[in-house]
């Protein structure tokens, strides 16, 4: 992407499919790509940048590291501890929001344009000199403490680190974002300055940006925070070694709604077929009109949400679902999965159901972009994913290329029952009868 | 009805220097009754269609909770014309999204499509305003769907169990007290013929408010909005029931017990003035001591409890102002391990004491409203926050006015504003309190 970046240079104007958004490339900060969707409308501008700072880049042992750091990005910087910091930010109304995942470490910031360049400063102050003094990180460490327990309480969040934990294992993707209590105790001051400095970098950084200035302003605002960091990108985090656990395991717990989370190996961004992926899941499980969602809930009212979505991590592709019903529907749910995903496989796709997705796909993408802050965290999207400004411009036509055999042998490969990771948590009766919950 | 909102504007430029152009907004009613506003946004070529039915759990019958809420799920079961799930389906081969929402006081159907598809929405919305066609099954199916959301987002989670027995408490014989999506055993007596009766009751163009926000012009909306929905018959709507908020004598206390739960939660919520019910300035200083108590790291309670005592991790404040009755206004905050929630509790009414005594302090109140002012402009940014604001405002009995105003009301509210509602909106009668405990 940065040597697409380079022979494109500044400011090339793309148009967007139906006019959705028109985005330019600033050449603000070396090495990184800048979008930027002008927008005078509102008065505000939104900032979307995304750091190789994501939970796969925890060493051993410091599982927590990254969303630690990330939650402590607000908690005081330069000379302004946390408070002063935090009164910094709100007594101009800017909102900074800092969030990890297991690739990268996104920063959402929005502010009146009136009260842009303080808030550019703060954020610069926030990148570059975070502070994590003692006690405001030991008061951050026990709120996520805390978290991990009461995430004990939630079945679906019981089974979906369950899931992670079985296909990947004790490694990289397969820890939780949130980290392990052992590893986010054992974190030192030392450790995070280290992070931050590593991993709060120009070299992988992305940035979309939307709203009230000009292009020159905003390039100088993103200078402002962004240029002065370290020029290195960190290395990338291993390939997981392990890649899927086949089966059904049962995490016990006590729940009125059993949860089940399930997966399979799917695809990188960068595949081919990934666009005739995307179509093949919107018409299984992922949108209002999919087959499971009428097979499920519609038919039978066992579940309130039943869908299934591409996870297109940076070293690994996967297929996931998810489903709840009560314990007594949990394996004739299951069931009917299996069995709607398995028809599917083998029979691919109705010509009536490929074009109904295609128009949805592509009758929806300017939906995406009617805010600036939609618009940020939108193009924000497409950068992680790894993809060229012009994909915007191309999207359409890219989809309407996937033939039908396309399709079908996404489908085939990827939806195989018999592949699938599946993890409930919650407690199932021993015997395979359901009567239903209503009289 | 823009010109007062740009005087307040100026005259609040110490805090704000450049403040943006309110969006504009334009109303007319049809010959029918329904209600029309339009929120011209030029950015993209998208709109959003929002109807609001003036009919909510309030509105459910005795022995029925949930029918309402049930009800809006029955909106997308299909008509006559476009029959099973025809409506979501044909949204979606036009690439427009759609959903709903149910609250005690309306009921909210939205979409988002390509402008040029707008006549579509409002064809189908229209539609299903008058020619719902349901079936036995479609009703069994669902009220298991119901029965799953139910125990989806309240029966496995030990804080919304809590909040839905402190609600029921604090508002003693009124429905507030009875949650919107219903008591499961209730759920289950929902049949086909109470489906039909409500919707007979309910649904209405002149119960209605239709708000289209994004690429279009008054011009444009209203020809649509005559040529699709221009044909539906007004009709006698059931009368709404005028319960009683009746005074209450003390406050409540719970203690729930909850195997389920992993982490202590203290939660007390008041029973306060609505924006419908208020004296002007008194609802927005109730939206202004929020936000000064619990709105974000720099809240009175945040620091007392989370930075400075370091008893709790985490603490929140809310004002829900959007009722045709009371408002609420809750409390809530999670313990370090280890510490008692009465200490919580203890140092929560020192901080409020202390509001009740004192004015906010000038800079405070500043931050405050600083936030809830950009917060107005960031909500103008998008089709469905501005669809929203409207909806919920005139569905409570507001008006167009009162939504543009809001920011400059907020801007007028004085020190002692805050400090009256903190010593007469914030009564410990007028409340309830739950403490959430695991059970080992």
């Amino acid at each position: 992407m940065i040597r697409w970046l380079a022979a494109v240079g500044f400011a090339l104007m793309l148009a967007a499919p139906a006019g959705a958004v028109n985005v330019k490339t600033l050449n603000a900060v070396p090495g990184a790509p800048v979008w930027f969707a002008e927008d005078h409308n509102v008065g505000l501008i939104a900032l979307s940048a995304s750091f190789p700072a994501g939970s796969s880049y925890d060493p051993a042992g410091k599982s927590g590291l990254a969303a630690l750091a990330a939650a402590l990005m607000d908690e005081g910087a330069g000379p302004l501890a946390s408070d002063a910091f935090q009164s910094a930010l709100a007594s101009k109304g800017i909102r900074l929001e800092v969030e990890c995942d297991r690739d990268y470490t996104v920063v959402s910031l929005v502010t009146l344009s009136a009260t842009a360049k303080e808030a550019f400063r703060l954020l610069s102050l926030a990148l570059s000199k975070p502070r994590f003094d003692p006690e405001t990180a030991a008061r951050v460490k026990i709120a996520m403490l805390q978290d991990m327990q009461r995430d004990r309480e939630d079945p679906s969040v019981v089974a979906e680190k369950g899931f992670f934990s079985l296909y990947f294992g004790p490694y990289t993707y397969g820890r939780p974002v949130g980290g392990d209590p052992a590893g986010l105790s054992s974190v030192s001051a030392q450790e995070l300055h280290a992070f931050a400095s590593t991993h709060w970098v120009r070299g992988g950084l992305k940035i979309a940006a939307a709203g009230d200035a000009s292009p020159a302003a905003m390039t100088a605002l993103i200078r402002s925070a962004f240029a002065n960091l370290p020029a290195a990108a960190p290395p990338l985090p291993p390939p997981p070694l392990r890649a899927g656990a086949p089966g059904l395991h049962i995490l016990p717990m006590d729940t009125p709604q059993p949860s089940v989370f399930f997966g399979a190996k799917g695809l990188l961004r960068s595949d081919r077929d990934y666009l005739a992926a995307l179509i093949a899941n919107y018409i299984l499980g992922g949108g209002d009109a999919s087959r499971l969602t009428a097979d499920l809930r519609e038919q039978r009212g066992l579940t309130y949400d039943v869908s299934t979505g591409l996870a297109p991590l940076r070293r690994a592709g996967l297929i996931v679902g998810t489903v709840a019903t009560r314990p007594d529907a949990v394996r004739r749910t299951i069931t009917l999965i299996r069995t709607t995903m398995s028809r599917f496989a083998t029979e691919g796709p109705t010509e009536q159901e490929l074009s109904d997705a295609k128009q949805y796909l592509n009758g929806s993408f300017p939906l995406s972009f009617t805010s600036d802050q939609d618009t940020a965290a939108r193009l924000g999207e497409f950068q992680r994913e790894g993809l060229p400004l012009e994909f915007l411009s191309r999207r359409a036509d890219l989809i309407n290329m996937v033939s039908m055999a396309d399709v079908r042998r996404a489908a085939r490969t990827l939806f195989d029952p018999s592949k699938l990771t599946i993890v409930v948590a919650g407690s199932l009766p021993s015997t395979n009868t359901e009567p239903a919950d209503s009289p | 009805m823009c010109r007062a909102w740009l005087v307040a504007a100026v005259l609040s430029s110490a805090i704000l220097p450049a403040q943006a152009q309110p969006a504009k907004a334009f109303q007319f009613v049809l010959q029918n009754g329904l209600q029309v506003v339009v929120v011209p946004d030029h950015r993209a070529p998208v709109v959003t269609q929002m109807v609001a039915f003036k009919v909510g759990a309030v509105d459910d019958p005795p022995g029925v909770s949930g029918l309402a809420h049930f009800f809006e799920h029955m909106m997308f079961r299909g008509t006559r014309a476009v029959p099973g799930t025809g409506y979501s389906q044909t949204m979606a081969r036009n690439g427009g999204d759609d959903n709903a929402f149910t609250t005690h006081d309306y009921t909210v159907f939205y979409d988002q499509i390509a402008k040029d598809k707008l006549r579509l929405a409002a064809h189908l919305e229209a539609d299903r305003m008058a020619n719902l066609d349901l079936s036995d099954a479609a009703v069994s199916a669902e009220r298991d769907v119901v029965l799953e959301e139910r125990r989806l987002h309240v029966d496995s989670d030990p804080e919304a169990l809590t909040e839905e027995q402190a609600e029921a408490a604090l508002y003693l014989s009124h429905p507030y007290g009875r949650p919107v999506i219903g008591w499961p055993e209730e759920i289950r007596h929902i049949g086909r013929a109470e489906a039909e009766d409500f919707y007979k009751r309910h649904y209405a163009p002149n119960n209605a408010i239709l708000v289209v926000a994004g690429d279009v012009t008054p011009e444009e909306v209203r020809a649509a909005a005559e040529a699709e929905y221009g044909a539906l018959q007004a009709h006698e709507l059931g009368a709404r029931v005028d319960y009683a908020q009746p005074k209450r004598l003390g406050e409540t206390r719970l203690i729930v017990n909850r195997k389920d739960a992993k982490v202590p939660l203290f939660l007390r919520l008041y029973r306060v003035e609505s924006y419908a019910e208020a004296a002007p300035g008194e609802a927005e200083a109730l939206e202004v001591l929020a936000r000064l108590l619990g709105g974000d790291a720099t809240s009175a309670l945040y620091r007392r409890l989370v930075v400075e005592k370091r008893i709790a991790t985490d603490v929140s404040v809310e004002y829900d102002g959007y009722a045709r009755d009371a408002g609420e206004f809750s409390i809530s905050a999670t313990p370090r391990p280890g510490v008692a929630l009465d200490a919580i509790e203890r140092a929560i009414d020192e901080v409020l004491n202390s509001y009740v005594h004192h004015a906010p302090s000038k800079p405070d109140l500043a931050r405050a409203k600083a936030q809830l002012v950009a917060g107005a402009t960031f909500r103008r940014d998008s089709q469905f926050e501005m669809a929203s604001a409207y909806a919920r405002a005139l569905a409570v009995g507001l008006t167009v006015f009162d939504v543009q105003q809001w920011p400059a009301r907020i801007q007028n509210v004085r020190p002692g504003d805050v400090q009256s509602a903190a010593a007469s909106g914030l009564d410990r009668v007028e409340s309830a309190t739950a403490y959430l405990l695991p059970k080992p």
